[in-house]
């Protein structure tokens, strides 16, 4: 038998179940976008019904990282991988609850037109989706270039966000019955934003993971 | 199988009980009549006579005297020699082919029947050295018989020290002849007890060796070198000589519960004194 | 000048055929603990043993290369080992007090040096301190060392090597024979020990290393494989031979 092979498991249990993790987090923000962009309220439903699963998710991982920090106190890149993981799945559940908060939104929608009030709000969903999964993949991977090109994306989120702010300012001041819905709209918007800050959180624990460096501070 | 290996082990049991009161009941019935022999014939003026047909007398002083100047003489000379060659063989030789042989021989000296210590004695000291019957050249003769049980003794005893005092002292700074005084010997204390007593134990029963070495003497002292450089018998070779003669054996049984007597004190006095020792640390 | 208390350069030793350390360069620095980690038989107690010269003693065995204690070589045929010994303390393995009292145990060192008998009772009570264990052993100070547990036995040990006011402090797997009681209180005492000497420790307990020392060097087959900060060691090291043995990948 090789030395440590239960902890190497344990780890490699550990792994999986993050990546399952974050793959429940890309479909959540993935489905969620889409039942915004097609307005289909059974699968916004379906987002909200399923954020249960990440929140369970997450429960058992943090619980298997306290074990194996308990049982096995790891040192070097053990113990990244282990921090990497307890730190990252706080941002994935954000993301799933962030998803279903904008499934939620969507289901108050009656129809197409209310998102023409902020055009940019398509865009912007798509590249916090994308940002979500590039996340995802650069941990997959342990892929460094992706998890700064990742990060980098983020500012193209912040910019629409204040595309779509204005939009949304002017369509109120045209139209003030619009001011509910547009304020709905508003907050799609903001979740948006986070899960692309979130989306960049999980790229820095990547990071973190293969170089012990936290934005550019040697952390471990 | 269970209550096979059960009565094996109740047999195994009894045969080593059985033994052990086999063997206690033998020691305590030599003692015993030893004792019973030889007690009644010891008499104050046994004690403190020499022999002699004008006197009329039979004492065994003059023995007595004799055992005791053999011992002591014997103990000076061997026991310095033999402590600082076990030191020397355990502390500085290593571990070369000298030393195994030195061990060897000193292994198979331990063995050899006495009579032939006797005989080289005679040739050597008696004959060779002009020492004449004396009781210088049976101390020496015996000093060479054991030497070798002194030597494995302390030997022993200066392997038990464990190797950690040694590297101890040695980080301390301390040298070898530093940690020799002062950690090894006293350490080795009751080792070198042990043969000491030993050695006590042989000179007191050795007979063949001496005979032919000190001689058959039996005048009282007049003078410690005078006394040292003339003939003079042990208790045990006159026990032998009466013994021989074959006309009584009170005289030789009364010698004999002396003796015992003798082995006994000697080794209840070196338990005391080892257990002092002990409780000093 | 550099600013070592000892140093190792291009060090090798030899047991017979066995080459037991491969050029070892190591410094180890003033009021700091030094951890040597590394497999059985990586060459690390070894190491530990040429800076005091414990090796002399061992058969067939041949050094190379310098070790210098502040400026000076101990190698070097003109030095007097016993006092390098006195400059350079140690503490074994297994606790190993000489049969005598408590007290003669910690003047054994101070009488061997001819110290003068009147400062023995104040070295006795300084040094026990130093070795937290004058509390314990105050009111029977003349009883046998061996009375005392292993884990006081041990401290007893430390206490007897501060009683000739070393520079630099040896300790070869200190704890190894310790309960976890025992081990804490050494450990807490190495700290303290820290501030007056300069302490080099062997241990086979890597949390022991990454607990207590400032510097840890892994040894691995007789090679120095890294020397770092224990942080970055057991963070991030920068030789994968290392991450695999302090994360017991092998070893």
């Amino acid at each position: 038998m090789r030395p440590r092979s239960r902890f190497d498991d344990e780890l490699e249990d550990l792994n999986i179940k993050l990546i399952e993790m974050g793959a429940l987090a890309q479909e959540a923000i993935s489905d969620s976008v889409k039942a915004l962009l097609t307005n289909r309220p059974e699968l916004a439903k379906s987002v909200i019904a399923n954020d249960r699963n990440i929140d369970e998710l997450e429960k058992v991982i943090e619980q298997k990282c306290l074990k194996l920090l308990m049982l096995q106190q790891p040192v070097a890149r053990d113990l990244r991988v282990i921090s990497t993981a307890l730190k990252m799945i706080t941002d994935l559940e954000r993301i799933g609850d962030q998803a279903a908060d904008i499934a939620d939104l969507t289901l108050r929608f009656n129809d197409q037109e209310q998102l023409s009030f902020a055009k940019n709000i398509s865009p912007m969903a798509d590249i916090a989706k994308s940002m979500v999964k590039s996340c995802i993949e650069a941990y997959i991977k342990n892929d460094l270039d992706l998890a700064t090109n990742t990060i980098k994306r983020d500012d193209e989120v912040d910019d629409l966000f204040d595309v779509v702010k204005e939009e949304l300012i002017q369509t109120v001041t045209k139209d003030k019955d619009k001011a509910d819905q547009a304020i709905d709209l508003m907050m799609i918007a903001k979740y948006l934003e986070r899960i692309g800050d979130h989306a960049v959180n999980v790229c820095e624990w990547v990071i973190f993971y293969s170089t012990g460096l936290h934005k550019k501070t040697q952390i471990l | 199988m269970n209550k096979k290996f059960r009565l094996f082990d109740f047999f195994i049991k009894s045969l080593i009980w059985i033994s052990g009161i086999l063997i206690f009941t033998v020691l305590i019935s030599i003692i015993f009549f030893v004792f019973y022999r030889g007690l009644p014939s010891i008499s104050w003026n046994f004690l403190i006579t020499a022999p002699s047909e004008l006197d009329g007398t039979i004492g065994i002083l003059p023995m007595i005297i004799n055992t005791v100047y053999i011992i002591v003489i014997t103990l000076v000379i061997s026991t310095p020699i033999g402590i600082f060659s076990a030191i020397y063989l355990n502390e500085y030789a290593g571990k070369n082919k000298l030393v195994k042989i030195i061990e060897f021989t000193t292994e198979t000296l331990a063995g050899i029947p006495s009579i032939i210590y006797g005989l080289f004695g005679f040739a050597f000291f008696v004959v060779g050295l002009k020492l004449g019957y004396s009781i210088l050249s049976g101390a020496l003769t015996l000093t060479i018989m054991i030497l070798p049980t002194i030597i494995r003794t302390v030997q022993e005893a200066l392997k038990t020290v464990p190797n950690m005092y040694r590297e101890g002292a040695l980080g301390l700074g301390a040298t070898k002849l530093h940690i020799i005084r002062t950690i090894l010997v006293p350490s080795s204390i009751p080792g070198i007890l042990t043969a000491i007593i030993l050695s006590i134990g042989r000179i007191v029963g050795e007979s063949a060796a001496l005979i032919f070495t000190a001689g058959l003497g039996y005048s009282l002292p007049s003078g410690f070198f005078e006394h040292v450089k003339s003939t003079g018998a042990t208790l045990t070779v006159q026990l032998y000589q009466y013994a021989i003669r074959g006309e009584s054996l009170e005289i030789p049984f009364a010698i004999a519960s002396i003796l015992v007597i003798i082995v006994l004190i000697v080794n209840i006095a070196t338990k005391v004194i080892a257990k002092s020792f002990n409780k000093e640390r | 000048m550099n600013n070592f208390k000892m140093e190792s350069k291009d060090l090798h030793l030899h047991y017979g055929e066995n080459h037991v350390l491969k050029g070892i360069n190591l410094g180890v620095r003033p009021n700091e603990i030094t951890a040597l980690i590394g497999p059985s038989g990586c060459g690390k107690s070894t190491f530990l043993k040429t800076l005091n010269r414990m090796n002399d003693l061992v058969d067939n065995v041949k050094i190379e290369g310098e070790v210098y204690f502040d400026d000076i070589n101990v190698y070097d045929s003109k030095i007097d080992v016993y006092l390098l010994r006195k400059r350079v303390g140690m503490v074994f393995q297994k606790p190993n007090p000489f049969p005598m009292s408590i007290y003669d145990n910690i003047c054994y060192g101070p009488k061997l040096h001819g110290v003068v008998k009147s400062k023995f009772d104040e070295i006795v009570e300084k040094s026990l301190k130093g070795a937290a264990l004058w509390e314990e052993t105050k009111d029977r100070l003349k009883k046998s060392a061996l009375s005392l547990s292993g884990g006081q036995q041990q401290r007893l040990c430390i206490a007897r090597a501060l009683a000739i006011n070393p520079e630099v402090l040896l300790m070869d797997e200190p704890t190894s024979a310790l309960d976890p009681i025992s081990t804490i209180k050494i450990e807490d005492l190495m700290s303290d020990l820290r501030k007056k000497y300069t302490v080099v420790i062997v241990t086979h307990n890597m949390q022991q290393a990454a607990r207590i020392s400032d510097r840890t060097a892994f040894f691995l087959m007789g090679d120095m494989v890294e020397f770092d900060e224990t942080e970055k060691i057991f963070s991030m090291p920068k030789d994968k031979k290392t991450e695999d043995y302090i994360t017991g990948r092998f070893g």
